[in-house]
């Protein structure tokens, strides 16, 4: 009777480990499109089963496995960082490249063009008041073609900056919550797959931001360090970084922006880590896109550089040049206005000399031989110069400026490339984790069916037990 | 990479925004009519584009002042004829008054035609396009010359300015139009200033006091100048015509080189309309292919069959 007793109970244990399996199932089933979760399995394993040494068997549970694969978390870590590198930085270029006209016929080729043509008319007719007023309007055209672009380049550096910010501070949130959970890892019983889950989850979006390298410490807790070097989060401690600006040593450039930085929560400089995810993505952009157009305290940008070049040019000629051959000459009055204290900001100060009129402008070259029209022929011809000053190193004004939009336009195309086969890359890793450790509910249901005919079988076991035992206590009483 | 959603769904949506891009590009390229839009489209493509649309435009221009030359050209050329017209009469005039049968008083009257000659030769002299002499080289906002009957020469030059402007065309040549000044015309100078045997101006005063005068001999000489003059016109003309051969031709070069420019730059920068068209509409179907059929998978579970 006694081994009647002792199989009801390895029954009875027996319902209990298969609820708690089909507890795991279910569980399973709920979070299959939870982020950051992977299938959790019951481990079972058989008891020993020994009737001559009072061992009657039965099965137990030692605890919940995951199924989750590290070496398939970091490949998505890693394509996640390059995804997040190219998608941010594919963005950023693409509104860079917007402000650029290509076909020619507005914004500062147009205006350029239509500068040189007020130029030719004027040298056919240098008394001309309507060819003179015709110079100054698209002097003016040009000067807010100039503006406009500097002017948006700038909103586009701003807006970096905002973005910048945002992504520093998403990350900070990522490491505090990091910092939590692993406080909570820490205070938790065995392994829980729930916080596991908000855990990896946070540190995938965490790899979008940064390049970071996680250790999986041995009490479970997660170490994340900022391109392996720098620690963002160790056990329940967050390191927050900041973002500063600052201008680089012994600038050239007065007044030139400040580059942006990223410091560690004791002040060290860590921006050089940070060349992958989208805040790496951000830097590049802020830091080295931008001031090859805008300048920064060591370059003056070659936005600037153009303008500057055609407002000297333009002015050297004119003041070089007569208005009136008299006697006494007269001599001409510069055109354009810039304010060269600043090298960076030129081309948005740039302006046309207030108060100047058509009959200011100097055609005549003085020669000698005096050329009535000299310096408005020299001037047209800018447009296709053989004169070495009338170009940036040795190229046109409009070439200079052709020149840049093909650099921004090769280095947007370029991104949106690697955006679309990161992105790519991307899921191919996300895929393979999903296959490797992602819930299937095919394989939940099947487990699912198998814990409940085995559950069934259990529950007719203790029935049958039950009878036999009441037969025999029957039998018992009898005699 | 948007969270929550399976590795199979951002697959889909990120292949659906690839043909979106296509889409995207199609559109502009068809609105635009325009195949580079912005500098990624074709980065290679750029510098060409803006250096033919810089061309087009600086000949555009240069064709403009072309234009506006011949119209001075042939200003100036019509005046010629009319110049060549009047010599051509006081040489009728100067043949009159040395006639046998020509009389102090018939000889007064020729001088008054004369006179009026000289008047017409003088408003020639001055003709004006677009609020400039044409005929005042680098000054062209003064009158070359004021009629003054009483005055030797019968004029008063207002001004010596020569004629440096010049004009250029889209070969890099360059010419000055018309050319020629007033005084080069019709006051030649000698080297110390004084009138040149051919100063037309100073040969029909001279022939008007000469027949005032019923002057025989000074008729006879003023002849001679009269004919001086007409050979000084006659080069003139054949400047001015050479000038307006030259303009033609240049034009004629600068609209060539516009269609040539116009050309290339439609191959490099036009979109190919059917093209974009068939793109568009080949990326349209397959994204509404892929839609359908992302919303139409009927994604089951062996969970769906249990009872």
């Amino acid at each position: 009777m006694a081994s009647l007793f002792t199989a009801l109970g390895t029954a009875t244990n027996s319902l209990d480990v298969l609820e708690q399996a089909i507890g795991v199932v279910q569980n399973n089933v709920t979070n299959a499109t939870t982020p950051g979760y992977v299938t959790q399995s019951l481990n079972i394993s058989s008891q020993r089963f020994d009737p001559a040494g009072n061992l009657w068997g039965g099965v137990t549970s030692s605890g919940v496995q995951s199924s989750r694969d590290v070496y398939a978390e970091q490949s998505v870590w890693s394509a996640n960082q390059q995804s997040g590198y190219s998608s941010q930085l594919s963005a950023s270029l693409n509104q860079l490249q917007r402000i650029f006209n290509v076909s020619g016929q507005s914004g500062i080729p147009g205006a350029l063009s239509t500068l040189y043509s007020a130029f030719s008319a004027w040298s056919t007719s240098p008394s001309s008041a309507t060819a003179q007023q015709s110079v100054i309007t698209a002097a003016q055209g040009l000067s807010a073609a100039f503006s406009q672009t500097f002017n948006q380049a700038q909103q586009i550096s701003s807006d970096t900056e905002k973005q910048l910010t945002s992504s520093v501070n998403k990350l900070n949130q990522d490491t505090a919550q990091i910092a939590t959970i692993n406080q909570e890892i820490r205070t938790s019983p065995g392994s829980d797959a729930g916080l596991q889950a908000q855990l990896y989850n946070t540190l995938q979006d965490l790899s979008g931001l940064a390049p970071i390298s996680v250790n999986m410490e041995s009490d479970g807790t997660a170490t994340v360090l900022l391109g392996g070097q720098s620690p963002l989060v160790q056990g329940a401690t967050q390191n927050p970084i900041s973002l500063g600006y600052t201008q680089s040593a012994n600038p050239v450039n007065a007044g030139a922006s400040p580059s942006a930085q990223l410091l560690s929560s004791d002040g060290q400089d860590i921006t050089s880590l940070v060349t992958q995810g989208s805040i790496g993505a951000s830097l590049e952009f802020r830091n080295t896109t931008m001031p090859a157009l805008l300048g920064d305290g060591q370059q003056q940008g070659s936005l600037n550089q153009l303008v500057q070049s055609v407002a000297d040019r333009v002015n050297a000629l004119l003041t070089g040049g007569q208005i009136s051959a008299g006697p006494p000459a007269v001599s001409g009055v510069p055109l354009f206005n810039y304010n060269a204290a600043v090298p960076t900001g030129i081309a948005g100060s740039l302006t046309v000399a207030p108060n100047i009129t058509g009959s200011q402008l100097a055609a005549i070259s003085p020669g000698p031989p005096s050329v009535a029209n000299g310096v408005a022929s020299e001037l047209a011809s800018m447009a296709n110069p053989s004169n070495t000053s009338n170009m940036i190193s040795g190229f046109s004004y409009s070439q200079f400026y052709g020149n840049i939009a093909t650099d921004i336009g090769q280095q947007a195309s370029t991104s949106s490339n690697n955006d679309t086969a990161n992105t790519s890359l991307l899921n191919q890793a996300e895929s393979l984790r999903a296959q490797v450790s992602g819930v299937s509910l095919n394989e939940q249901a099947a487990k699912l069916l198998q814990f409940q005919e085995s559950y069934q079988a259990s529950a007719q076991m203790i029935t049958a037990i039950n009878t036999m035992t009441q037969s025999l206590l029957t039998v018992m009483q009898r005699a | 990479m948007l969270a929550g959603l399976d590795a199979y769904t951002n697959t889909f949506l990120s292949s659906l925004s690839v043909t979106e891009k296509r889409i995207t590009q199609a559109n502009a390229q068809l609105s635009t009519g325009y195949r580079v839009n912005q500098p990624s489209d074709d980065p290679g493509a750029i510098d060409a584009i803006l250096e033919y649309q810089g061309q087009l435009d600086q000949v555009t221009q240069t064709q403009s002042n072309l234009s506006q030359a011949t119209t001075v050209a042939n200003l100036a050329d019509s005046a010629l004829t009319t110049a060549s017209n009047l010599l051509n009469q006081l040489t009728s005039i100067a043949a009159q008054g040395s006639s046998s049968t020509s009389s102090a008083q018939s000889n007064s009257s020729l001088a008054q035609q004369v006179q009026g000659i000289e008047q017409q030769l003088v408003s020639l002299a001055n003709t004006k396009f677009g609020g400039a002499y044409i005929f005042g080289g680098d000054n062209g906002s003064t009158p070359p010359y004021a009629f003054n009957w009483s005055v030797p020469g019968g004029v008063v030059q207002n001004s010596t300015a020569g004629s440096t402007i010049t004009i250029s065309n889209s070969d890099g040549a360059s010419i000055s139009v018309p050319g020629q000044t007033a005084q080069e015309i019709f006051g030649a100078q000698n080297p110390d200033g004084s009138a040149a045997a051919s100063n037309i101006f100073q040969n029909v005063w001279t022939l008007g006091q000469a027949l005032q005068n019923n002057d025989q001999a000074g008729i006879q000489a003023a002849t001679t100048g009269i004919q001086a003059s007409v050979v000084q016109l006659g080069q003139a003309t054949t400047i001015s015509g050479n000038t307006l051969d030259w303009l033609q031709n240049s034009s004629d070069s600068a609209t060539s080189k516009l269609t040539n420019l116009r050309g290339q730059l439609s191959n490099l920068r036009d979109a190919d309309a059917a093209q974009a068209a068939t793109d568009l509409s080949s990326a349209q179907t397959a994204e509404q292919a892929a839609i359908a059929a992302r919303g139409t998978m009927n994604i089951k579970s062996l969970f769906s069959y249990m009872g």
